[in-house]
């Protein structure tokens, strides 16, 4: 079973939820082998889509649209799982999203919400992408970009992740030694 | 073992993942207790602090509320008045306290802690010395946050600690040390 995770974080992202379930990229999904995309709308609107999605924790609605499996959901507790069982994640600009991605060692999409275009959460997007670790879009590119990630001369590189330990280390060699 | 009292303040959401963090990469035997000081309208705070408690392992800490100085999206204007109130609530409490380290990294409820305890402690010398430290969110690449450009500015900071060389380029006053989370 190869998965989509689609996380948009605590708010909301609807276009990109619409852009990801749309017939063509649903298509593209299918020709690339996936088999089931599962995505977490946060606060968004999608009443056209999934009518009967509520707002408590657990509910889950499905359906099948262009021969995949559509789960989705407004917020878990902890994402870890879904994170854990994809094999592409595609993520709002959100931290907390991208590096609990980069962590669990998934390729990753990141995708620029442009009607936030003030939020400083861009930079780490695009540093991130400049550091070779994940792709970096907008929702009218993520059919171009999804090709992309599929070339084989892209290698994106292994995350090194942070390391607290520095930190540590830090207070007590500096303030209190 | 020297022990260091430690107040460390939450904020909402990411705030309080990225401290979270910083505190897994601290000698917790060292830096007690932790008094957390988090806003009265957090709710998911409490329960991410749980996450560092290590089985087997003692972990001393305490939780304080306190009224939020400005809430996300919040007026500049109204958040001078709620700020203002910020201020005195934290007076009885920084005092009460009487930290030795300063953790903040970032929310608007930081401020008014590091303004108090560094007028309690450095200026009227009514607590002995607090060191204060302040880690600018990984987010932050080439700019400083708010937060972080009031505490370079108003140097309350011991230490104004960034994520990414390049804001140590721009604030040369502040630290780096690599990616902490």
């Amino acid at each position: 079973m190869k998965n989509v995770f689609v996380t948009v974080g605590t708010t909301k992202f609807e276009l990109l939820i619409d852009t990801v379930l749309s017939d063509k990229v649903l298509e593209i999904f299918n020709k690339h082998g996936f088999n089931k995309v599962i995505v977490q709308i946060g606060n968004g609107n999608h009443e056209n889509i999934f009518p009967n999605i509520s707002w408590e924790k657990s509910s889950i609605a499905n359906l099948k649209k262009k021969n995949l499996e559509i789960e989705a959901y407004r917020f878990k507790s902890s994402l870890k799982e879904d994170f854990k069982k994809a094999d592409l994640v595609i993520s709002h600009a959100g931290s907390g999203s991208i590096i609990e991605s980069l962590e669990a060692n998934k390729k990753l999409i990141v995708v620029c919400n442009e009607d936030l275009m003030d939020n400083h959460q861009f930079e780490l997007a695009e540093k991130m992408s400049q550091l070779g670790y994940l792709l970096y879009t907008t929702c009218s590119s993520l059919i171009t970009t999804f090709d992309r990630l599929k070339d084989s001369d892209l290698k994106l590189k292994k995350y090194e992740p942070g390391n607290p330990r520095l930190f540590g280390n830090y207070l007590n060699n500096n303030i209190f030694s | 073992m020297m022990r260091v009292k430690t107040a460390v303040v939450l904020g909402s959401g990411g705030h309080t993942g990225e401290m979270v963090k910083l505190l897994s990469g601290m000698d917790l035997e060292m830096y007690r207790p932790i008094e957390f000081i988090i806003a009265e309208t957090d709710k998911m705070s409490a329960q991410k602090i749980e996450q560092l408690r290590d089985v087997g392992k003692k972990f001393d800490y305490r939780i304080n509320l306190i009224k939020r100085s400005r809430s996300v999206g919040q007026s500049y204007l109204t958040s001078i008045f709620t700020t203002i109130m910020a201020i005195l609530y934290s007076i009885p409490l920084i005092y009460r306290i009487r930290p030795q380290l300063l953790l903040v990294n970032g929310p608007g409820t930081c401020i008014p802690c590091c303004i108090i305890t560094f007028v309690l402690s450095r200026i009227l010398c009514l607590i002995p010395e607090c060191k204060i430290v302040y880690v600018e969110s990984i987010c932050r690449v080439k700019k400083l946050s708010l937060t972080g450009k009031i505490l370079y500015s108003l140097r309350l900071a011991d230490s104004l600690i960034v994520q990414w060389p390049e804001l140590k380029q721009a604030y040369p006053q502040s630290v780096y040390i690599g990616q902490l989370v």
